[in-house]
């Protein structure tokens, strides 16, 4: 129905659909009111077990299940034909994806196969006189823009975290709509050779609720020893300023800013960190950030929601023994 | 067990470096003054046999064999000449008189052999000693053939001048020996070529037996009062002897234990033959090996860089590409690339180590040791050189040349360089290390693009940014809008003022050194300086880009700032980095900008001295002992030392010095670009600077240069010692602020 | 073999300007370009131009293009592209494609690939750093109707097909596909290389090939916005800072957990 919206469910490596895929419902559920039209969920999978009761209890009205072993892994070739029927079949307004890698291929590609608009990255989706406005940050952080469409499906990518999703709810009702995917399998013209996983214990960056980071301010890589405990005992993830990897630090791929990583945790712990613009680009979304540095005019502290003047090398350590006494008394409780 | 002589006295090393010099020029009017004694005084008796027990033909054979010795001393030379000249062109032999000079302070006077006090002095000795036997030998040859005048008082006189010449030789090599067998010092982790060891036991066993052969003439001929084949018979008299004193005691020693006539007679000949192949052999071998120094050392010094400007040091200035559109190659990447002079410098070390005992690089375990690449540059050219002479004659080309830059000598030697001059500033042979390093980054960077991570981020950086401060969250104007918040009007340079305020991207980019450019500002307001500042028109003086071996965008930079500063009517500057202060003062006129350029520190003594500025002790200082860190681009390159103590001293500080301070300052790690290029392996520079800083007691660490500033205030955090002494890192001109605020409250008052 | 890249490459204000610099002209939906500070070349489409030149530095035969869509500024972008060993420029500038989207940007690039065709490998960053879109990249390979590898952190073609490490979020896949292909690349690939003084001073000599519109056989008007900009403006991010104070570093601490903790962040 040309009101409905159709929610992309994303699932992770188990075929459980992902935390994204909830924010998502949350928002379409929200967005459907204004639209005055249902919740779809594409479901698209191989040996899907229990996702579509999920879905619904997390806000769907219908759930589009495809269940095909051409759908095992990540296709955008395979994905994006199934999508593509079945939003020429369903005919949405609105068509919501993660900004995750999966939603960064297929958004565009989706939207260009309908020759439709696409807005990556939002953080917020809403309807005004009765058209869809996406904002989205846009400058590295610097600016938000609001974007309207003249064609309709109008596809948007939302930035995980910037979407609540609803009280799961059980006793939800809604309806389960079995399809066909229909591959063309010669259509799919990537195969993927391969997967390697570079990192396999703690959190991962992006998804970590606590991210510790540590800058120049550190002096050298011994600094981040210590932050990996931290990291560890409030069960986050390391993450390090430009400046840090460039001098080799820490490994590249925990750079956290403008060209490294947008991070979305709860909390967001900067050690050392002066706050160059480089780097609050990758934690503009963050609401609570501590900033430990001995400088007290660092730029880091303009952003900050507390602020510690004082040498990292002191407060660090205390903070560990703190937190695992804290925790430990917790234990014993 | 190893006795280490430590005195880190600059007098002394001073009066030292001052005696040598004075013998240098006393030694021409001692001779002249011999001279003029032996005609005034007429001819006395003492005299002694030139070619006593020796075959009459011996004299022609003595001067036979020095003519074919000098011709095989002159081909080691001339041999090596042919491979430097495979070099590029280079002109050295402009300002003959000022060479003449620095010859005679550093080559003949040795000016900076007692930097390192144990070599120093034995050196010394062994230099000294050896020349005077030398000339004694000429003296002598000259009596012999030509007119008898080492006779009487002037006889013995020059016996006992020849005998103590000889005795400070021999305690020169032994102190030589000791050092190399027993003490094994460090720098001569290089120095234990064959030839090296030979040498020593060669000159040791030349004076020996010298004195062995003194010692049984006197022995047979002044003690027994024989009669000598002089005049046609002298008699010789006992009392002689004692003017030859060591010849003295062993002659006696040798009558008083029975030694026969004839074995005495016997000893001394064939000694005599022996010293004689010993040290014609001496001679011929000057042309070769490491004793040819004398030569090549004495010619390296006399052609050393002469700068336009008054640079202390070759790296001081380095050479600009004249004409890119038609430079055959950027810098020196293969050995064709280098100058003649560059090549003859390789060629002229002789491992004595000073270089690499005060490397920066080196001495924190870097790969870069100033001899070592040198050696490495040497051993090439004597392999390829020739191959390459011939090629070049036959106009053909050898395929399997290796290039010098990042093969012969390794990527990590050539970017370690700090450019501190440590290495120059101690070379006794004035050996030019930076350019050369320098030269062979330009061939990385502009030939290759081959570079750390680091540099190429920051070449990046200058280059789309015009400064080397990325993700800078200031501007050039952030700290004037912020002055004028405060009330204080910071003048724009039009033209009509006396100085342009060069501020720099660190004094305007970087917070923390913002500060020292607030205090600066307030400080030539208070004095009334008439200055300007230029605001968003700065940009990079090149300094980093052309120590980064990036010379085209140095030049482009370089111009742009020579330009503005001709448009606006600029002719003198304040800088209060030393690297942009080296920069605009000794490499603009390369490029025709001649501007007269002061460092904050100095004018700031300036108007301390004038009483424009009236410091005054600050009290919350009592019992913070400062230290100031000498800037290698201040001290070193530029010669400026004692400014910024004045102004210390005039604060009623309490100073105390680190043990390497004035021009033998050590690097805080961040000249050469190193301020944003990460050191390669071993422990970081600032680090052990810092910590000299604790060892000295100081709790105040005074620095004059931004990029000292950020690296002493990022040790104070890190080095351990440094965070339990609890060392605060300030600018001069900070802490001449604050006083300088002190006396004005106090005058409220 | 013979292999033609072609790569496309945006020109973008400074993304490091400082905050302080960075206005916006609110009723034009402009960023107003800081003074001083000079457009620069976009972060990921240098490292596309990188990636092509690994695979001339593995492979050798391999002709790189440069395309740009943009005002004659643009150029900069190009030369500094032939600097790093690209080995053509082609700007395509016309006034009528000033205000494009990424849908009509993605239709005038795919209309220039098409004419610079034969091509094998079309690589794109993995978004402007302007707008950080990513979306003109997989939209070509749309357009043109070839395969696409997104945000890849190596690239590399071997018997005939392009072989590509796609970042997860955990680690990487390894993705083969036919060629001709599009590959969008992502900062992991490695920084872009420095150009060498000599390619530098050749890319000044360089012709860029300038194309318009009409070159390419599109009509302007014909052209259509997918998307319009409502409004642009500098978010209002005010955070209230506390400051934690105590006399000794453990009172500070002590005190800043008891925040987290009232907070229910620890």
């Amino acid at each position: 129905m040309a009101n409905d919206i159709l929610v992309f469910g994303e699932l992770t490596e188990e075929g459980r659909l992902a935390p994204i895929t909830f924010e998502l419902l949350g928002a379409a559920r929200r967005l459907s009111q204004p639209l005055g039209g249902r919740v779809l969920c594409a479901v698209l999978g191989a040996g899907l077990d229990g996702q579509s009761r999920e879905a619904i209890a997390q806000g769907a009205d219908v759930v589009l299940l495809a269940d095909d072993p051409l759908l095992q892994e990540y296709q955008g070739d395979a994905l994006v034909q199934v999508l593509e029927r079945l939003v020429r079949e369903k005919a949405p307004a609105l068509i919501l994806l993660g900004q995750t890698m999966v939603g960064r291929e297929l958004g565009p590609r989706l939207a260009a196969r309908l020759g439709t608009a696409v807005t990556m990255d939002a953080i917020d989706v809403a309807v005004q006189d009765g058209r869809i406005v996406v904002t989205r940050p846009c400058y590295g952080g610097n600016a938000h823009a609001k974007y309207s469409f003249n064609t309709s499906p109008a596809v948007v990518t939302l930035r995980a975290k910037s979407q609540e999703p609803i009280e799961r709810d059980e006793s939800r009702q809604g309806e389960v709509e079995r399809v066909q995917a229909s591959i063309d399998a010669g259509a799919v013209r990537t195969r993927v050779l391969g997967r390697v996983k570079q990192k396999a214990e703690g959190v991962r960056l992006e998804d970590a609720r606590i991210v510790v980071a540590g800058g120049r301010g550190l002096g050298g890589p011994e600094g981040f020893q210590m932050l990996e405990e931290l990291a560890e005992l409030l069960g986050g993830a390391v993450g390090a300023s430009r400046a840090a990897c460039d001098l080799g630090w820490y490994p590249v791929s925990a750079q956290v800013g403008l060209t490294g990583k947008v991070v979305t945790p709860d909390l967001y712990i900067a050690v050392g960190i002066s706050g160059a613009s480089q780097h609050m680009a990758g934690i503009s979304q963050v609401k609570n950030i501590v900033a430990i540095n001995k400088d007290p005019e660092a730029n880091i502290f303009k952003a900050s929601r507390w602020a510690v003047v004082a040498d990292w090398k002191e407060v660090v350590p205390l903070l560990i023994k703190k937190v695992r006494e804290m925790k430990e008394a917790e234990a014993r409780r | 067990m190893a006795i280490e002589v430590k005195v880190r006295s600059l007098r002394v090393r001073q009066l030292l470096a001052a005696l040598s010099f004075f013998i240098a020029v006393a030694l021409i009017p001692l001779v002249a003054a011999l001279v003029v004694i032996a005609a005034s005084q007429g001819m006395g008796e003492a005299t002694r046999q030139v070619f006593f027990n020796i075959v009459k033909w011996a004299r022609i054979l003595v001067y036979a064999v020095t003519a074919v010795i000098l011709l095989v001393l002159a081909y080691g030379p001339l041999s090596r000449l042919r491979l430097w000249l495979l070099g590029k062109k280079e002109e050295r032999w402009d300002r003959p008189w000022e060479r003449a000079r620095f010859f005679l302070l550093y080559g003949v006077g040795q000016g900076r052999l007692p930097n390192d006090l144990y070599a120093g002095l034995m050196h010394l000795l062994i230099f000294w000693g050896w020349t005077f036997l030398f000339i004694g030998t000429v003296m002598l040859a000259f009596h012999d053939d030509f007119v008898e005048y080492l006779e009487g008082h002037v006889y013995l006189g020059y016996s006992l001048a020849l005998d103590l010449a000889g005795v400070a030789a021999t305690v020169g090599i032994i102190m030589a020996l000791y050092r190399r067998y027993i003490w094994k010092h460090p720098k001569m982790r290089l120095g234990s070529l064959w030839d090296d060891v030979a040498l020593l036991w060669l000159m040791l066993a030349i004076l020996l037996t010298g004195f062995v052969i003194e010692g049984m003439r006197v022995g047979m001929t002044e003690l027994q009062g024989a009669t000598i084949d002089v005049h046609g018979g002298l008699a010789t008299d006992p009392d002689w002897a004692p003017w030859s004193p060591v010849g003295f005691l062993i002659g006696k020693a040798a009558l008083e234990s029975g030694a026969s006539q004839g074995f005495m007679e016997m000893l001394h000949k064939s000694l005599w033959w022996l010293h004689l192949a010993m040290a014609t052999g001496w001679v011929a071998w000057v042309g070769y090996g490491k004793i040819s120094h004398i030569l090549l050392g004495s010619a390296n010094i006399f052609f050393r860089k002469l700068s336009p400007t008054g640079a202390a040091l070759a790296g001081t200035a380095l050479a600009p590409i004249a004409d890119f559109e038609t430079a055959e190659r950027f810098g020196a990447g293969y050995l064709r690339d280098f100058t003649w002079k560059q090549l003859m410098d390789v060629d002229v070390c002789v491992r004595c180590g000073r270089c690499e005992a005060h490397c920066p690089a080196y001495n924190t375990g870097k790969e870069l040791t100033p001899m070592g690449f040198l050696q490495d540059i040497k051993r090439y050219l004597t392999e390829m050189g020739p191959r390459l002479l011939a090629a070049r004659r036959k106009g053909e080309e050898v395929p399997d040349e290796r290039p010098v830059a990042g093969d012969v000598v390794s990527f990590n030697t050539i970017w370690d360089c700090v450019t501190c001059g440590a290495c120059e500033y101690q070379c006794p042979l004035f050996i030019e290390h930076i350019p050369k390093l320098m030269d062979m980054r330009r061939y990385l960077v502009m030939e290759q693009a081959n570079m750390p991570e680091t540099a190429q981020a920051t070449l990046m950086q200058l280059e789309q940014r015009g400064h080397p401060w990325r993700g800078t969250q200031l501007t050039r104007t952030t700290w004037i809008e912020e002055l004028a918040r405060e009330g204080v009007q910071v003048p724009m340079f039009d033209g009509s003022q006396e100085y342009l305020y060069w501020v720099g991207c660190t004094g305007a980019l970087q917070e923390r050194n913002v500060k020292v450019t607030k205090a600066i500002v307030r400080l030539l307001l208070q004095a009334g300086v008439s200055f300007g500042v230029l605001g968003a028109e700065e940009t990079c003086s090149g300094d980093p880009a052309r120590r980064l071996g990036n010379e085209y965008l140095f030049q482009m930079q370089a111009q742009q700032n020579i330009e503005t500063f001709k448009a606006k009517g600029v002719k003198k500057v304040i800088a209060n980095c030393p690297h942009c202060f080296n920069t605009i003062r000794h490499e603009y006129p390369q490029l025709g900008g001649h501007f007269q350029v002061v460092h904050h520190t100095q004018l700031l003594a300036q108007l301390v001295a004038e009483g424009r500025l009236q410091p005054r002790t600050i009290e919350e200082l009592w019992g913070f002992p400062v230290t100031y860190h000498d800037p290698c681009y201040l001290a070193r390159h530029n010669d400026i030392v004692s400014e910024p103590r004045q102004v210390l001293q005039a604060m009623g500080l309490e100073t105390v010095e680190m043990e390497r301070h004035r021009k033998h300052t050590f690097c805080c790690g961040a000249g050469g670009g190193h301020m944003w290029v990460e050191e390669s392996k071993g422990r970081r520079i600032n680090h052990t600077r810092t910590a000299e800083a604790v060892a000295s007691g100081a709790r105040v660490v005074a620095v004059a240069c931004p990029f000292c500033l950020q690296m002493f205030e990022e040790g104070a955090g890190s080095v351990p010692e440094a965070a339990k002494q609890g060392i605060q890192v300030l600018d001069v001109a900070e802490l001449l602020e604050r006083s300088v605020a002190y006396s004005r409250a106090a005058t409220v008052r | 073999m013979s292999l033609h890249i072609i790569c496309c490459v945006k020109q973008v204000p400074d993304p490091e300007t400082p905050a302080s610099q960075f206005r916006v002209d609110e009723a034009a939906k402009k960023v107003i370009p800081a003074p001083g500070i000079a457009p620069v070349p976009s972060q990921f489409d240098t490292i596309g131009v990188e990636a092509a030149l690994r695979i001339r530095d593995a492979l050798g035969d391999v002709k790189i293009t440069v395309l740009s869509l943009g005002p004659e500024s643009f150029r900069d972008a190009i030369k500094h592209c032939l600097a790093m060993g690209a080995d053509e420029g082609v700007l395509i500038n016309d006034p009528a494609l000033a205000e494009a989207d990424h849908w009509v940007t993605a239709q005038a690039l795919a209309a220039a690939i098409q004419k610079l065709a034969p091509y094998d490998l079309v690589i794109t960053g993995r978004q402007a750093v302007d707008w950080d879109m990513g979306v003109v990249g997989p939209t070509l390979a749309e357009l043109l109707g070839i395969p696409c590898i997104t945000i890849v952190k190596d690239v590399k073609v071997q018997d005939g097909k392009v072989v590509a490490e796609r970042v997860l979020l955990d680690g990487f896949e390894t993705v083969e596909a036919p060629l001709p292909a599009v590959v969008t690349v992502s900062n992991e690939l490695g920084e872009p290389r420095y150009p060498q003084l000599r390619q530098i001073m050749m890319a000044a000599r360089k012709q860029v090939t300038v194309w318009t519109a009409a070159d390419l056989g599109l009509d302007p008007s014909q052209l259509k916005n997918r998307v319009n900009i409502e409004a642009l403006y500098v978010p209002q991010t005010k955070v209230e800072t506390e400051f934690i104070e105590g006399d000794t570093v453990e009172e500070k601490v002590d005190r800043l957990l008891q925040r987290l903790r009232e907070a229910k962040l620890i």
